[in-house]
């Protein structure tokens, strides 16, 4: 044991490459994801987003990817790590080592190795989360007070994550020692792995159309289908990403087993070792390319939500006021004194405050629906909604935009970035109920009038959440007769003040307007007193019921009168845009550091397995330069390509996808791909500089200096 | 043809230097095939990779054909590697990934030359040797004799001046053993080749036209083959047993 032992150390040196690759991968790893997990669980980013949002989610649903992630990138290095040692135990045992001697001293080995690069990658990962941290801290410092700091639960979880790691590793090597057969354990590390097909042109066609069709079916016909036919066909074609797939592997594997005489033999005879060196390692290869493929696609993808989020969080500001809410009279909510109160308290001051009188009542309405055939279907309702009425006098008050409305017509309130769509139209609604004289008022539709600050709810003033502006003497006629329930108050104002202490103020005037809310007002975000009617029981239990936590109102909340506080909605995008970026760019570096890691191994497989070849030629008068034209190209094969696939497709995709949302792109979108692009040149240049390492690393490996 | 002459080679193996071969001369013939032999250790690879400038030697010369190798850059050497020296090895090292009529033409292919004529020679090669039906095999899928005499097809590609061979036979069985050493006859009764060929296999140098013995990184002595074959093999055994004896 003792002497196996010393044995083992003295290969442990001649080894060294192998095994500083092997430890620093999982060092890797195991900082990457416990800077993410100290990083999530500090109170910094806890406090910002409570349990069950959204964002807290995606937070954790990114994290799973992350971890999965950097688990498949440890298994396929320990694979290789295995695959180098298992010469070594081949010879132990041919020489009549026990079996179960060297499996001992295997485990023992990568236990020890694995706890001491845990421990450095936890430590890092510790320094990386606090710099990370310090800077979301930086970053969000105007909306939050919140502190980076260490938490047990983020070191638990970054210890688990390693005792996961830990565990694959000698359950990998505890399958490893258990081939019995010693000729298959030394051969192991030479394994060859034929590519079976010469393939055609047709297929390297084939799979370019494959790729394109199917990355067009999943991501464009859907829309297509839908804006021409009314035709829903559902998330089953996503399967169409399958296909895409599939034609990257045929291109790839074309790229690398194609070899024909074809129309020019004088270049097949050209290039004639290249395809011999190539054969036996096509199948490993086409899979590298896969995987670096996909990763950087992956990359891509993640660090795309930088430049989209940055345009996208600025149009979204557009409110003519800061704060906006309504409730019904029947409760006692805050009013103009009291909000002024509340700000002093606050050290702010309320500005430009203004209200006015809505009312709710029955109108009439065109419904759309899906049907099972997934053919659009209208219905007209009479009494389709109840919808938010107001006069052209009080809206006057509230915007100060003049509406001539002659009686018996209407204007339409809509958001200043609302189009109608394939379920929405404007204008639909051509009759009010008069609950005062039990009959309906026939209207016409004049136009809209765009207000944002006035469609705050989910539905943004469209279908059965319309908002609609009336002649004063039409508003006269349906008011009469109605209860407080069916009177509305609509409020915006503006502050002055501090960003913090706005927030603040935010926080407690929630508080205050939940609380004091009426039971009428106790409804989901898509109640409709119309289709309750329809519907019945099985309505209201869906809709009653607002979710709301009047002490946070930043956590998830499904209410129709939640209201809107711009301070509280900076706050939060500010506080998301920052910690998603973060967790984006996490993402982005596993990927390219595993593209880069991979990139590099595989080229240093590529010169091992084929020193024997480089001899021979050498001794075939292949002079130096041929032959390290020989092995760049070779190496070249894992980077150009996969590279060239990776970057041109995402870049692609996500101009698709762009253009896709709305049908055109935007100058916002524009540049948002522009920064991708120069993104994805970054990517490029990277992948350069590991395609020069793995060069220098192979010739020094061949002895071609 | 060949000439070598005073050449000294050693060895620096941490603070001990290793003399390997010591004052070594001799010449070969234009069409002649000569075998080394001696005991393992004697420095046989290592005389073949100094003529084939594989490795560096400390003093003397070896020139071909009036070309002294040792002032040579490396891509000349490459260059009389490729044209003028044809190399068979005992491990075969053929390209497992090349058909067998490919790898004959590989000398060629490294010189990017017109693919007609490669094809052309490298048939009429492979039928020299009997092998033609075997063009379209990979490595894998032939015997050791087969893919030796592959190699001594590939060796003759460029009609080198010189045939350097290593233990061509060491691997093999004496029926394959015997097809190759006939390979090497037949391509110098044919196309007049000169073969030197490193050996301890004293029935395949039984047919040789002269046999170098070395022994502790000198010549020990030469024998000509003047009669049959028989005979021949009779008076090698005769001075292996006396180098052998002689310890
Ligand atoms: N690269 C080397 N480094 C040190 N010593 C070597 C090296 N190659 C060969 N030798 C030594 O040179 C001597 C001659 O080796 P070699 O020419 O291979 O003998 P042969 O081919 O006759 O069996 C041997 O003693 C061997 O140990
Ligand atoms: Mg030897």
């Amino acid at each position: 044991m003792m002497t196996l032992r010393i044995l083992w150390g003295k290969l442990r040196k001649r080894n060294k490459a192998d095994y500083r690759q092997f430890q620093f991968s999982v060092a890797f790893a195991i900082m990457l994801i416990s800077s993410f997990l100290l990083l999530i669980c500090s109170p910094l980013i806890q406090g910002a987003f409570p349990e069950g949002g959204d964002s807290s989610k995606q937070a954790w649903l990114i994290f799973g990817v992350a971890a999965v992630g950097c688990i498949v990138f440890v298994l396929y290095v320990t694979k290789l790590f295995l695959r180098y040692k298992s010469r070594e135990i081949g010879i132990f045992l041919a020489l009549g080592t026990e079996k179960h001697m060297l499996k001992r001293s295997l485990t023992a080995e990568l236990a020890q190795m694995t706890s001491i690069c845990s421990a450095i990658g936890i430590a890092s990962g510790a320094v990386v989360a606090f710099l990370a941290g310090k800077l979301v801290e930086v970053l969000v410092s105007d909306v939050y007070d919140g502190k980076f700091a260490y938490t047990v639960t983020g070191l638990l979880f970054s210890v688990c994550y390693a005792l996961v790691l830990f565990l694959m590793i000698q359950f990998q090597a505890g399958r490893s020692m258990k081939r019995t057969n010693v000729i298959e354990v030394i051969n192991e590390q030479r394994r060859q792995e034929p590519m079976k097909k010469s393939v055609s042109k047709a297929y390297l066609i084939s799979g370019i159309v494959l790729t394109f069709i199917g990355i067009f079916c999943a991501l464009v016909l859907p829309q297509i289908i839908a804006y021409t036919m009314g035709l829903f066909v559902g998330s089953w074609m996503n399967a169409f990403y399958l296909a895409a797939l599939f034609g990257i592997y045929r291109i790839l594997v074309y790229a690398v087993s194609s070899r024909q005489r074809g129309h020019n033999p004088q270049k097949y005879y050209n290039n004639l070792i290249d395809y011999g060196m190539m054969k036996f390692q096509g199948v490993s290869v086409v899979r590298n390319m896969l995987v670096i493929t996909l990763l950087l696609f992956g990359g891509l993808f993640a660090i795309a939500y930088f430049p989209m989020y940055l345009t996208s969080s600025v149009s979204d500001q557009g409110y003519e006021a800061e704060f906006s809410y309504r409730y019904l009279n029947d409760a006692d909510e805050p009013a103009e004194n009291d909000i002024d109160a509340l700000a002093n308290k606050h050290g702010i001051t309320v500005a430009d405050y203004r209200e006015a009188d809505f009312i709710r009542i029955f109108g009439s309405g065109v419904e759309r629906d899906a049907d099972e055939n997934s053919q659009l279907v209208e219905t007209y309702y009479e009494r389709y909604a109840k919808y938010d009425v107001t006069s052209a006098s009080e809206f006057r008050k509230l915007t100060g935009i003049s509406l001539d409305i002659p009686a018996g017509s209407y204007y339409q309130i809509i958001g200043g970035t609302s189009t109608e769509n394939l379920w929405t139209k404007y204008g639909e609604m051509d009759q009010l109920y008069i609950e005062s004289e039990d009959a309906y008022l026939p209207l016409t539709y004049v136009d809209t009038v765009s207000y944002e600050a006035l469609n705050i709810s989910g539905n943004r003033g469209m279908g059965d959440a319309a908002r609609f502006v009336v002649s004063d003497a039409d508003f006269e006629r349906l008011d009469a007769g109605l209860d407080d329930s069916s009177r509305e108050t609509q409020v915006l104002f503006n502050t002055e003040g501090e960003m913090k202490d706005k927030i603040a103020f935010s926080n407690e005037l929630f508080r205050e307007f939940a609380e004091r809310m009426s039971p009428s007002m106790d409804v989901m975000e898509f109640y409709n007193a119309a289709a309750e009617e329809r519907e019945g029981a099985e309505y209201t239990e869906t809709f009653a019921g607002a979710i709301v936590d009047p002490e946070n109102p930043l956590k998830a909340t499904d209410w129709q009168f939640d209201p809107l506080m711009t301070p509280l909605v900076d706050q939060q995008n500010l506080m998301e845009l920052s910690t998603r970026l973060l967790m984006f760019a996490y993402i982005f570096v596993i990927c390219i550091a595993a593209v880069g890691v991979i990139g590099y191994t595989r080229s240093q497989n590529v010169g091992l397995t084929n020193r024997q070849v480089f001899e021979d030629i050498k001794r075939l008068g292949a002079d130096l330069n041929y032959r390290k034209a020989l092995m760049r190209r070779q190496i070249r094969k894992v980077f150009v390509l996969p590279t060239v696939l990776g970057v041109g497709l995402s870049i692609l995709y996500e101009m698709l996808m762009l253009w896709n949302n709305d049908r055109i792109l935007s100058t916002g979108e524009i540049r948002a791909l522009l920064a991708l692009t120069a993104v994805a040149a970054g990517v490029v240049v990277y992948q350069y500089v590991i395609y020069r390492m793995s060069v220098s690393k192979t010739e020094r490996l061949l002895r071609l200096e | 043809m060949l000439t070598v002459e005073h050449l000294y080679k050693s060895y620096q193996t941490g603070k001990t230097k290793y003399e390997v071969l010591k004052d070594v001369s001799f010449e070969v013939e234009e069409g002649e095939f000569v075998a080394v032999m001696g005991p393992s250790g004697s420095g046989k690879t290592t005389l073949l990779n100094c003529i084939s400038c594989f490795i560096p030697y400390d003093k003397g010369s070896i020139s071909l054909k009036d070309v002294n190798l040792s002032k040579l850059n490396e891509k000349q050497i490459a260059k009389v590697r490729n044209e003028k020296l044809g190399f068979v090895f005992q491990d075969f090292m053929l390209l497992d990934g090349l058909t067998i009529l490919e790898n004959v033409c590989v000398p060629k292919v490294i010189r990017k030359e017109p693919y007609k004529q490669m094809e052309a020679k490298a048939k009429k090669l492979l039928k020299m040797f009997g092998i033609s039906e075997i063009a379209g095999k990979y490595p894998a899928e032939i015997s050791g004799g087969q893919k030796q005499r592959t190699a001594v097809a590939r060796a003759l590609m460029n009609d080198p001046l010189l045939i350097l061979a290593d233990e061509p036979t060491g691997n093999l069985d004496s029926r394959s053993s015997e097809a190759v050493i006939g390979a090497f006859l037949e391509a110098q009764e044919k196309l007049n080749a000169t073969t030197f060929m490193v050996t301890h296999d004293s029935f395949s140098a039984s047919y040789c036209d002269r046999v170098i013995v070395m022994k502790d990184g000198k010549i020990f002595t030469e024998l000509v083959r003047k009669g049959g074959r028989r005979e021949f093999l009779d008076e090698l055994l005769t001075v292996l047993r006396d180098l052998n004896g002689g310890e």
